[in-house]
């Protein structure tokens, strides 16, 4: 059986809330009452069914054929189950995810991954700014679950972040790693300026090095790893590029001595 | 404020009785599926009228200056803070300043603070480039500030770095011998990790001395903050479109909304500027409703959020002409059905 | 308008009146039955028991420190329903609006905010403005401004202290005066970081005592019905029972009223080296009849301290969660925000939660014990309910306590404990005695001339649901709540004292501001004109 599937008729009109189409939240639900949810942010009455032609199938997967900018919060507090996105989505995708997978196959806007805490968010496309990060007023940003980005991610992917692996193929934005509590951050592209900005714990993984080394971290000199090695066995399944990285002789920072300064960036020595 | 029979409200430029302007003005937010309070210059009672407005017409409340203030409040709701007000600020016996914006978000800021702390007391400015007019070191803008603040953060944890310059080492020291410190910045014009490292720093110091920190921001987006804070439990980039308040700075950005084409009534409201007025349009210009309002502490009796004490403070109008921000909101709510409050 | 309530039981412990029968209400007062009374509106009360609106006497709703708390929270009070056309911002999470709907509903129609720094009286009341349908009230903070310390240090005599209360009193607006760890927070500033009742501020030379003895003189020689309201020091720390125990010492046979007393029934016994000492301090109170304490019950769940104690707040940081605080250490006392999570299965927050229910308990008069959370230090307002319950069964008590960690029973007395608040008692406490403790003539009973202040509780089996949710309120006889629900706003005013200001003190204040801020001091005073609608209400002073 095919999965619940969502085609987009017509591009938005406005900026759609679309947290609530996860599989736990439509099972039992007809596709009349789903296509009758509201998912508008403005004044403009707006349903599911007046931007998407439903077909109904198996409810544990959901498919989404057409993104677009606007698509907010799509797959936000997933818990079980899979959502597939062919397309573009707009903020906040997989925000507070707790487990269960996300696949966005296109681009996605600024806090991807916001306060995750279990499960998997991959982004075929490029990120947006703050993946994983924290929102307005919260003081931990990712906490548990993996998230794997294609392509390349905005300014301080994994701010705040606290358990869990960020895992970005492409190049990062500047500040990745900011204010880190702990956790993993592999970039396997360049990073911009100042990596582990403010971090307390937590690594970071450089593999094609960075615009700019923070003053406040310590230069350890050349290693093999045990504790990269591990990491590399950890990240092989979803990323054999970054795990090769972290197997190769890295130079090891401590820092940022600016903050707790038990944070550890990696980087590759070629 | 003109005098006399001139027109004070318009449609579409053309001058229209009052009235007419306000029924125009409800009928257009009336129409509006999404809009914007773009900017929110007014008194307490007119920020009041503004939360009320917005609320009843299920749009978004944002400031100009919102970019400021949220770099200074995103720091403090995110990681915590020590704050200093303005009068207490002036018995510090060092005064850090950071950023070459600082003077223009508080112009008073040399004969209120810097003219009143007591003999002795030391001032140096962090600058971006210029030398300035006191004790000043030069560190840079962006990435340069970033690491220089961190350096800084790193040495007066008694870490000692590589290559640090003398001048920063030593400003460590001296932030560390301070008796009561104050560091005194605007939020327009420092990166939102800045104004963190700013605050790490100051928590690190409050472990053995007294420290503290006089973030600015333009006063009437204070008065913003806090009047939205008291109404909506939330500063400003504020929607009410749902029903009830949502909080969320980026999906609120006025800028981006209106150059995303998520907008579709624009207010601007500015009793401060030298033409006071409110102006709603469908698009950033012309407004096709414009109102002239009185100005606040000048044209009518105001409460507004004075820099010099930090908090809100009244003052009687010297000769009492015109509408308020306040009467012009509320009689277009009034217009719209809004019950009384 | 002539509103007849029908048949409920009319509780007024003021008028020593318990019985079934008739309540009329005319215009905003309460009236005797009249002779040929035809009701313009009779409401059937059967069933239910008629009591005056509720009366709290503590808790922070407005003011800056706790906008600063909602600033500094969002995730914490986003709103979850959509507002009641006809109560604009009602349910907008942590609004003013919301405030004055909860506690309506819960059947309380006047409140006082008890820590407002004069410097930020005008914000205060500008929030109190907002809060729509209790009447409320400010209490101002002395006591550790340079001014009023500068003058014991100088030895300026009782009228020179008496004179600046009131001329404090008049310009903020108050209700009556409150010292929160006096000298503590002015030794803060000298990185002083702790301070006893009998240490000594420096640069001032004066102890807390000595600040505390003086203003509470002040306060009553003023008349000034409400007793100085003390926060003593060492708020919050093992063994600080004797520092409530000094301090209720000290008040000497006058007036003087200590704030949440929880904080301070803490001995250092047990093996962790904290217990309970509410006996203690209940005997203490029992005995000095002068002294009147509320509890700052602390109940479970996250909440956030508000505190202008800025010495303990920063003392207590790393206590915080989630993990951030805000310390303005500003004019005077300044404020401290920190949100803090009271978690049943915590040893320390269990011997909090039972002291507070053991000095309920243990205190005799209702009439000198008065209902807190000091919301939301110990707990938001809204857990009242359930304290209401606690306090009113001892089957209520004994399923919480079945839930605390045994070691912190071990070292109370609760379990010991079979008293069970009756109605009257709670209407004594939440009614009359806080009328008597501010001054209140019209309020907190229900005699003829009262103000129509009334509210109407249904009783059930699960009591947190009968206090939560009023059948009927009348707020000055206009009916406001309907089950359990605001029906639309009307606005109360804040209650004051209007002392008379003594020329040469106005004079001598607008001098210090001139030198000390370049500033006319009137530019921090509280205007009646500047305030929406008839913002005030004043309180006599008998003296
Ligand atoms: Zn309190």
């Amino acid at each position: 059986m095919s999965a619940l599937t969502f085609t987009l008729r017509c591009p938005p009109p406005q900026r759609v809330d679309l947290c609530a189409l996860t599989p736990a939240q439509l099972a039992g639900k007809s596709l009349a009452e789903i296509a009758a949810l509201p998912i508008q942010t403005n004044r403009a009455p707006l349903c599911v069914g007046d931007l998407f032609a439903l077909k109904d199938g198996e409810r544990g997967t959901i498919v989404f054929e057409g993104g677009a900018e606007r698509l907010d919060r799509l797959g936000a507090g997933l818990d079980t189950g899979a959502i597939r996105v062919i397309g573009a989505v707009g903020v906040e995708a997989g925000r507070g995810m707790s487990g269960g997978a996300l696949t966005i196959e296109g681009d996605a806007g600024p806090y991807a991954g916001s306060g995750l805490r279990g499960g998997v968010l991959r982004i075929e496309g490029d990120a947006g700014e703050r993946l994983g990060g924290p929102r307005a007023g919260e003081t931990e940003g990712m906490n548990g679950g993996l998230i794997h980005v294609a392509g390349h991610a905005g300014d301080r992917a994994g701010d705040r972040l606290r358990r869990g692996f960020i895992l970005i193929e492409g190049a990062a934005g500047d500040c990745a790693g900011s204010r880190m509590i702990a956790g993993t951050l592999a970039i396997g592209g360049k990073a911009g300026a100042l990596p582990g900005y403010l971090m307390n714990r937590g690594t970071i993984l450089l593999a094609g090095g960075c615009d700019e080394m923070a003053p406040t971290f310590g230069d350890c000199g050349v290693h093999g790893l045990t504790a990269a090695r591990l990491l590399a066995s950890y990240v092989e399944t979803h990323s054999p590029n970054l795990a090769a990285a972290f197997r190769q002789p890295l130079r090891r920072y401590a820092g940022d001595l600016a903050a707790l300064g038990k944070g550890e960036i990696f980087s590759t020595t070629t | 404020m003109p005098v006399g029979s001139e027109a004070s409200a318009w449609i579409a430029g053309a001058p229209a009785p009052f009235d007419a302007a306000v029924a125009e003005a409800a009928r257009l937010l009336g129409l509006s599926a999404a809009p914007v309070f773009a900017h929110l210059g007014a008194d307490v009672a007119g920020l009041r009228e503004a939360v009320l407005l917005a609320e009843q017409v299920g749009g978004v409340l944002d400031h100009a200056d919102s970019p400021g203030l949220l770099t200074n409040l995103d720091s403090v709701r995110e990681s915590g803070a020590m704050l200093t007000t303005p009068l207490e600020a002036a018995r510090a016996d060092l005064v850090l300043l950071i950023g070459d914006g600082v003077f223009d978000a508080w112009p008073d800021l040399t004969p209120r603070l810097i003219d009143r702390l007591a003999d002795g007391a030391r001032v140096v400015w962090l600058t971006g480039s210029a030398g300035g007019r006191f004790e000043s070191i030069a560190i840079g803008t962006g990435v340069a500030r970033l690491a220089a603040l961190g350096r800084l953060r790193a040495e007066a944890k008694l870490r000692p770095l590589a290559s640090t310059p003398p001048a920063l080492r030593s400003l460590a020291q001296s932030l560390r011998a301070a008796k009561f410190g104050v560091a005194v910045w605007s939020g327009a014009d420092l990166e939102p990790l800045a104004v963190e490292a700013i605050h790490g720093l100051v928590r690190d110091l409050n472990e053995t001395t007294r420290f503290s920190t006089l973030p600015l921001a333009s006063p009437d987006a204070c008065a913003a903050e806090t009047v939205c804070g008291w109404m909506t439990g939330f500063p400003p980039r504020t929607g009410f479109a749902r029903g009830r308040p949502e909080h969320d700075p980026w999906r609120y950005d006025s800028r981006r909304m209106i150059a995303a084409g998520e907008a579709d009534c624009v207010v601007r409201v500015d009793a401060f500027a030298s033409d006071a007025h409110i102006a709603i349009g469908l698009g950033e210009a012309p407004a096709n409703v414009r109102f002239e309002v009185g100005r606040p502490g000048v044209d009518h009796d105001a409460i507004f959020y004075d820099a010099r004490v930090g908090t809100f403070v009244a003052r009687p109008a010297a000769s009492p002409a015109g509408r308020s921000v306040a009467q012009t909101l509320a009689a277009i709510r009034a217009r719209l059905g809004g019950p009384p409050c | 308008m002539l509103t007849r309530i029908a048949g409920g039981r009319i509780l007024d412990p003021a008028q020593s009146r318990d019985e079934v029968g008739d309540l009329w209400l005319q215009g905003d007062r309460v009236i005797a039955a009249p002779d040929h009374g035809r009701a313009d509106e009779t409401f059937d009360a059967g069933g239910c028991v008629v009591m005056a609106g509720a009366i709290d006497i503590h808790s922070h709703i407005a003011g800056a420190n706790v906008n600063t708390a909602r600033l500094l929270l969002p995730q914490q009070h986003r709103a979850h329903a959509s507002r009641p056309a006809a109560t604009p911002l009602a349910n907008a999470g942590w609004s003013t609006f919301e405030t004055g709907r909860l506690y309506a509903q819960m059947g309380f129609t006047t409140v006082v905010e008890p820590a407002i720094s004069p410097h930020h009286a005008l914000h205060a009341h500008l929030e109190l403005a907002d809060t729509p349908v209790i009447d409320k009230a400010i209490l101002a903070i002395l006591g550790n401004d340079d001014f009023g310390l500068g003058l014991m240090r100088d030895g300026a005599g009782p009228d020179a202290i008496r004179d600046h209360v009131a001329w404090t009193l008049q310009s903020s607006k108050a209700l009556g005066l409150k010292v929160i760890n006096a000298g503590g927070v002015a030794a803060f500033k000298d990185n002083v970081r702790s301070f006893g009742f009998d240490d000594v501020v420096p640069r001032y030379g004066v102890s807390s005592r000595q600040i505390v003895k003086t203003l509470q003189r002040a306060v009553h020689d003023l008349g000034v019905p409400h007793p100085l309201h003390v926060h003593c020091n060492n708020l919050g720390l093992p063994g600080n029972f004797q520092t409530a125990l000094d301090t209720i010492a000290a008040a000497e046979g006058l007036p003087l009223h200590l704030a949440h007393l929880q904080f301070y029934g803490y001995g250092a016994e047990g093996k962790l080296g904290f217990s309970s000492a509410a006996p203690k301090l209940a005997e203490a109170v029992n005995a000095a009849k002068s002294v009147t304490i509320d509890v700052g019950q602390a109940m479970f769940g996250q909440t956030v301290t508000i505190s202008s104690d800025v010495l303990r707040q920063f003392s207590a940081r790393a206590q915080a969660r989630p993990s951030k605080y805000v310390i303005i250490d500003g004019d005077a006392n300044g404020g401290g925000v920190m949100p803090y999570n009271y978690r049943d299965g915590s040893f320390a927050n269990a011997v909090q939660f039972v002291v507070g229910l053991e000095l309920f308990l243990l205190i005799d008069d209702p009439y000198r014990v008065y209902f807190t959370t000091d919301h939301p230090n110990g707990a938001p307002f809204t857990a009242y309910p359930d304290l209401f319950a606690l306090l009113m069964s001892r089957d209520v008590r004994a399923q919480w306590l079945s839930r605390l960690p045994a070691e912190a029973l071990a070292v109370t007395t609760l379990a010991s404990l079979t008293r069970e608040y009756s109605w009257g008692e709670i209407a004594t406490m939440t009614r009359a005695a806080p009328a008597r403790l501010l001054g209140l003539k019209d309020r907190g009973h229900l005699g003829p001339g009262a103000r129509a202040d009334v509210a109407i509780y249904r009783p059930g089996a699960d009591l947190a649901q009968t206090f939560r949710a009023a059948v009927r309120v009348w707020k000055d006889g206009e009916c406001v709540v309907r089950d359990g629900a605001l029906t639309h706003y009307r606005f109360g005013r804040a209650l004051r004292v209007s002392p008379q200001p003594d020329a040469a003190m106005t004079r001598r204040v607008a001098e210090y501001y001139d030198a000390r801020y370049g500033l006319d001091a009137e530019l921090l005073s509280v205007p009646e004109a500047a305030l929406p609608r008839e913002p005030f209400e004043t309180v006599a002073c008998p003296r």
